[in-house]
């Protein structure tokens, strides 16, 4: 989805996608507060912690040369592209590392499955409502990720099958969308795929 | 019934965001058939929000060139208000100017970068002027940098200019599309200019 709108805080202004992500953050916290438990939001909420940390810092990757010389540019710019898909990354990095002393049991698992699934829908959902865009592709966004989120997390308890499903569904989508396939989103959602089976691989093994 | 509160949510969720959407699809036809009846094809108004034509002025680059904005019209414009002493426009400087070498012929951009040069910390109007050199070849910039020398800051003020960088992304039409608040880098300039028509 092409980014048309930027949100004015004071000095500071936002593109609607950063808003966007903030927001879905924020509701799917508290999904998974109300659906699972403390302990599982909380798990949620340093994985979030790591990856805005890390797409932040991330420009000292991705420009070294501007930070070298300029090192106020940390405090204004981020790693972008690159930067988020790094972000991703270290949080899905964070949570294979920490699989033991987070125990995936099945309930887990679900939660997992709910917040990849659910950050990226409502994500997407809002980044269609703040911007204009193309009407089909607005219109096939929210119907299709819909669709597919109420009776994927309705439904299907096993989750390969539900994440293939939905990452499958939500490249379909994408090709509706004004950067197709090649859009960091697209990336974030094979990273959290590749997350997802890893960590249902690891809650069945005994530690 | 635990499972269902979170589920219920999600459900909730969605009708609201379907809700909105059909809203604000049924709002922007409407908008769509009172422009066609010709109610608000009254000329544009000078202003500073979205759509509105921007303050024209004339001012001198650093090589001495006069630059009308309304004369730019045909071309994107990305008008930038900046001081030396800012931090926040250092940062930026470099990224325009690599947005500039690498796009702005491409996506037919001129970037105008302003310098409040009464507002420069140096005492006589020479040694701003100074300054405002020492910094343009001290990051090689390449577009056209003019300076405000009112006393008073007219242009700064007719812009509304609290904080620097502010940055006007104006179409080719010349109207107002975006103003920006904050340094920017090459990826957000290529963004904000993308989405001008």
């Amino acid at each position: 989805m092409n980014n048309t709108e930027w949100f004015s805080i004071r000095a500071l202004t936002l593109p609607a996608t950063a808003v966007a992500l903030l927001v879905a953050f924020f509701i799917v916290w508290l999904v998974l507060r109300v659906q699972f438990s403390k302990k599982w939001a909380g798990v949620y909420g340093d994985a979030v912690f790591t990856f805005i940390v890390v797409w932040k810092f991330s420009i000292i990757v991705t420009d070294f040369k501007v930070v070298i010389a300029q090192p106020f540019s940390l405090l204004y710019f981020n790693g972008g592209t690159i930067g988020v898909l790094l972000g991703v990354m270290a949080a899905s990095l964070q949570l294979w590392w920490k699989r033991q002393q987070f125990q995936f049991d099945a309930t887990g698992v679900a939660a997992c499955s709910w917040a990849i699934i659910l950050t990226q829908s409502i994500y997407q959902w809002l980044v269609v409502l703040l911007n204009d865009n193309q009407t089909t592709s607005e219109v096939i966004t929210l119907f299709v990720l819909s669709t597919l989120t109420v009776i994927i997390l309705w439904k299907m308890t096993a989750i390969n099958r539900a994440l293939f499903l939905y990452t499958s569904g939500f490249m379909i989508v994408a090709l509706f969308q004004p950067y197709g396939l090649w859009q960091p989103a697209v990336g974030v959602s094979v990273i959290l795929l590749i997350l997802g089976l890893v960590i249902q691989r690891f809650a069945g093994t005994p530690k | 019934m635990k499972k269902n509160i979170g589920l219920l949510i999600v459900v909730l969720l969605v009708a609201v965001m379907i809700g909105t959407y059909v809203k604000q699809q049924i709002d922007k036809d409407r908008e769509i058939e009172t422009t066609s009846l010709g109610k608000e094809m009254d000329e544009r108004k000078i202003g500073l929000s979205n759509g509105d034509t921007p303050p024209d002025f004339t001012l001198t680059s650093l090589d001495g060139k006069n630059v009308t904005l309304s004369e730019l019209r045909g071309k994107k414009v990305v008008l930038n208000f900046w001081a030396t002493w800012c931090p926040p426009c250092k940062a930026e400087m470099p990224h325009m100017q690599n947005y500039y070498e690498q796009y702005a012929k491409k996506d037919n951009v001129e970037i105008i970068a302003v310098n409040l040069t009464s507002e420069e910390r140096d005492v006589t109007a020479d040694a701003k002027i100074d300054s405002v050199m020492t910094f343009r070849d001290s990051f090689d910039l390449t577009f056209p940098i003019l300076l405000d020398q009112d006393p008073k800051n007219s242009i700064g003020i007719a812009y509304q200019i609290l904080t620097i960088p502010t940055t006007y992304f104006i179409d080719s039409n010349g109207y107002i599309q975006r103003a920006i608040k904050g340094p920017m880098n090459v990826e957000m300039l290529k963004k904000y200019v993308d989405a001008l028509d």
